[in-house]
């Protein structure tokens, strides 16, 4: 159903109602730019790139032959320009390693007479995906946000879909990992 | 696989309440304006082959069937005096060539098959770089 929506409105734009395209940037506008920002790691870049992808988009629009859907595609563009972008600037996208070990800050100010509730579970774990490393934080936004699936999310970061399967399950484990501690933290303080 | 499922529908549900990061306001507009800032700007096109080649090529080429079939009428005898009257005023092509009829309507067919293929190649392109 998605697909038809936008299939509607990419031969509108084909067709040469260069507004009809304007629905498209306004539907993928956010996604765009989160993908951007968790590559380039800065807003302003981010914002910069995400209009490049759009542009991009709107120019290649001719050859987009439906094969994939359009998100995928347009996931892609972002994904790739905004890597090339970060080669101009010559930086690298750092996969910066996870420190499984809690803070003990995020634990001290915590009155002990508070029990530890589903909330702040999800405050934590809001917390450790933030500070997942810039491609797992990817991974995470395409597969539990968008819903993609193993095999797209495989194509628009351009490698094999068993190494997005393996890189999921390592989130899920550094992710249990936290929730694991925090249980036993609240074993300890309930003592 | 029930635990996978309890940290996955938590992720998910993180996720959904965090919202993804948002663009600064006008964002589409921004957008918007390059992009029709790019269809108005004319694009300038050129011709596969310009117009003054095509009319010099099929100028020539007439000049040529003209010159043939003069040559031809000569070659029966006959003398055609108001293609003559042209060609000599024409001092340049006064040429002694006797071509045989044969190889003048070769000739002739095959320019008149390029001149046809030539616009439909022109309009082939035309139409494949809109």
């Amino acid at each position: 159903m998605e697909n038809n929506v936008d299939t509607i409105y990419i031969h509108r734009t084909l067709n040469g109602d260069t507004g009809a395209f304007s629905f498209l940037v306004e539907k993928y506008q956010q996604m765009v730019y989160t993908l951007a920002t968790k590559i380039l790691g800065n807003n302003e870049d981010a914002e910069d790139a995400a209009q490049e992808v759009f542009v991009k988009c709107y120019r290649a629009l001719k050859r987009y032959n439906g094969s994939a859907a359009f998100s995928t595609w347009l996931y892609k563009i972002t994904y790739n320009h905004s890597i090339d972008v970060l080669k101009s600037k010559h930086k690298k996208w750092h996969t910066t390693e996870w420190k499984g070990d809690m803070e003990p800050g995020i634990i001290s100010h915590q009155s002990l007479d508070e029990k530890i509730d589903l909330k702040e579970i999800q405050v934590l774990l809001k917390e450790a995906i933030h500070r997942l490393a810039p491609d797992e934080q990817l991974i995470v936004t395409l597969y539990y946000y968008e819903g993609l699936a193993l095999k797209e999310i495989a194509e628009i970061i351009d490698i094999r879909e068993n190494n997005v399967k393996i890189k999921l399950h390592r989130i899920r484990t550094k992710l249990q990992q936290l929730l694991k501690s925090k249980n036993e933290i609240i074993s300890i303080l309930n003592l | 696989m029930n635990h996978q499922t309890d940290i996955d529908n938590l992720i998910k549900n993180v996720l959904k309440e965090d919202g993804l990061e948002k663009p600064s306001n006008g964002f589409t507009g921004k957008v918007m304006h390059i992009i029709m800032e790019m269809d108005v700007k004319p694009v300038s096109y050129k011709p596969l082959i310009p117009k003054y080649v095509l009319v010099g090529i099929f100028s020539g080429v007439v000049l040529f069937i003209l010159f043939l079939f003069s040559s031809n009428l000569k070659q029966a005898g006959n003398s055609s005096t108001y293609f003559d009257k042209v060609l000599n005023s024409l001092q340049i092509f006064q040429f002694n060539l006797e071509i045989p009829a044969q190889f003048s309507y070769i000739i002739t067919s095959a320019l008149i098959m390029l001149m046809i293929q030539v616009i439909l190649i022109g309009k082939i392109y035309k139409k494949n770089h809109r």
